[in-house]
């Protein structure tokens, strides 16, 4: 009888449970892969394809689901490998399709914030030689956040709000452009180019015909020119005043005159090293000071200023309307420069100045 | 014969008869909208997917089987039954992960705040004398830049957007830190002359 019990458990065990056929390696690697897509954003990135591959997915599983019903003995997962087998190749066609569209996507954006930050870089450096240091920059500074912000939202595949904040930077990046052109649209009409280019052709002419030294400083570039009869001979980096790209107006208003104006005292020993004075306010400053402040276009209490320079301490720096220089370039220029040596100071004689043709670009 | 026909009735009763889990389904249905509504695709995102997916399967598993002559919907109650658990149990991670979220943002924008504060008073202690000035003056500029970005953190803060508040945090810091750098290289200039 004992026996008789042992010799139906190894049969029933033979008929049913080492006969059972092992389910197919097929079926974990689709739920693998199910996984990786959903991870993957297929939905967003292959919506259509992706919501036929779960169709395929449910239905091969529901074929796995009969196999599994029957006895061990008869089951057979021949079919049941071909579908999850084409299960599988539908979704590395899906991934396939979801790897082109990140990598579309990415690129795409990555083009976009890298004209933005070409952009942004230009601004800065115009801001940086213009001296411009308030709307612009901090407008500026928050568009260089909101683009690495987005940068590193292209890199997680967070495309939409990496476009939103790719958006942000271009428009904080457009209203800083705008702050620099308010700061030097003179330098963009042509008629006032025109007018400054004419100024230094004259003293350039005069330095020509009496066969003199004279300096041309142009604003916009930070140089001075040194001509000696009609001929450059020099030139050099100079800084100016904190508002330097604006024509003076009154004392303290920290900007450059603009002007016709000449040497009337060498300064062996001034505060910022040697230094050569010039005679600002000249007669035309003095008339149009007076016409401006009878008009109300400046302050009543306020003064023309004067004691204007071109002096040494560096041409990095920042003056409060004077001209800077190296202390090595101003031992040049002050034994170069005698009483009396015309110095005109102008924005620029460029008309595609280097304003124009970066914010043309932009 | 009339045997026969009492147990087809019965088959007949008991199978093409039976009825969509259409209450099940609903309630599987609000459950993921209760994941939704309380901010499970920005804190929950991958869970919320995998019910999606789980919901999308027992519909079609019930859909398959309003198909058939012989109706069997109890493996997809079972499904849709664990969808409803499932959704349950992500709904309860969500707290604990705005908290989590909320803290990080937090500790990202009290660290953005220290290093503004630190290049501030950098900035203050910068030798302004000549060859110092312009570049002093233009991270000054940057740094009310970086203030107005700051208060950008905190509307992200104010609008429980803790993940992009931590993002901006974050890179406020090291613009912070890079101007901190910059002022130490202008100091390290004219200490240098």
């Amino acid at each position: 009888m004992k026996l008789s019990k042992t010799a139906v458990f190894a049969l029933a065990v033979l008929l049913f449970g080492c006969r059972t056929a092992p389910v197919p390696p097929e079926v974990l690697n689709a739920c693998h892969q199910e996984e990786d897509l959903r991870g993957a954003g297929a939905s967003l990135f292959a919506g259509p394809e992706h919501a036929a591959y779960l169709r395929s997915l449910a239905a091969a599983r529901l074929t796995l689901e009969r196999e599994n019903l029957k006895l061990g003995w008869f089951r057979d997962y021949g079919k049941v490998r071909g579908e999850f087998a084409a299960v599988l190749r539908t979704g590395e066609a899906v991934e396939a399709r979801v790897r082109a569209a990140v990598a579309g996507r990415t690129a795409s954006l990555a083009q976009s914030a890298e004209a933005v930050r070409r952009r942004l870089r230009t601004l800065d450096g115009l801001t940086l030689s213009l001296v411009e240091r308030g709307q612009a920059r901090s407008r500026l500074t928050r568009a260089t956040l909101a683009l690495t912000e987005a940068e590193a939202m292209i890199d997680q595949a967070k495309f939409d709000q990496a476009s939103a904040r790719l958006e942000t930077a271009s428009k904080l990046a457009a209203e800083a452009e705008k702050a620099v052109i308010t700061h030097i649209s003179r330098y963009l009409d042509p008629a006032q180019v025109r007018s400054w280019k004419n100024a230094a052709e004259e003293t350039i002419a005069d330095s020509r015909s009496r066969g003199v030294t004279a300096f041309v400083v142009t604003k916009l570039e930070r140089r001075l020119l040194v001509y000696r009869a009609g001929k450059l001979v020099r030139t050099y980096d100079v800084g100016l005043g904190f508002n330097g790209l604006a024509d003076k107006r009154y004392a303290g208003d920290n900007a450059t005159p603009e002007g016709r104006y000449k040497v009337i005292r060498k300064i062996p020993s001034s505060l910022y090293y040697k230094a050569l004075l010039i005679d600002y306010p000249n007669d035309e400053d003095r008339r149009w000071f007076a016409r401006e402040k009878a008009r109300g276009g400046i302050p009543r209490a306020v003064g023309i200023g004067g004691d204007v320079e071109i002096h040494g301490g560096g041409q990095d720096s920042l003056t409060r309307g004077c001209v800077s220089l190296d202390n090595d370039k101003m031992d040049e220029l002050y034994a170069l420069a005698s009483v009396g040596t015309p110095v005109t100071i102008i924005g620029t004689m460029e008309l595609e100045n280097y304003v124009i043709k970066a914010i043309g670009n932009n | 014969m009339k045997g026969l026909t009492l147990a087809l009735a019965l088959v007949l009763v008991f199978t093409s008869c039976a009825k969509q889990p259409t209450q099940l389904m609903d309630q599987a249905k609000a459950a993921i909208q209760s994941v939704i509504d309380a901010k499970g695709g920005v804190y929950a995102k991958d869970e919320l997917n995998k019910l999606q997916g789980d919901l999308q399967a027992a519909l079609d598993a019930v859909n398959a089987q309003a198909k058939k002559f012989f109706k069997k919907y109890g493996p997809a109650k079972e499904m849709l039954t664990k969808v409803i658990a499932d959704a349950d149990s992500v709904k309860a991670l969500i707290p604990g992960r705005i908290a989590e979220a909320k803290a990080a943002a937090e500790t990202a924008l009290n660290e953005a705040k220290t290093a503004v504060e630190e290049a501030k008073a950098l900035l203050e202690k910068a030798p302004k004398g000549k060859g110092t000035k312009a570049d002093i003056e233009a991270m000054k500029a940057d740094l009310g830049g970086i203030e107005t970005a700051l208060a950008d953190v905190n509307s992200a803060l104010a609008a429980e957007d803790y993940f992009g508040a931590k993002d901006k945090a974050v890179v406020i810091k090291e613009k912070a830190a890079g101007i901190t750098e910059q002022i130490n290289a202008a100091i390290a200039k004219v200490k240098g002359r």
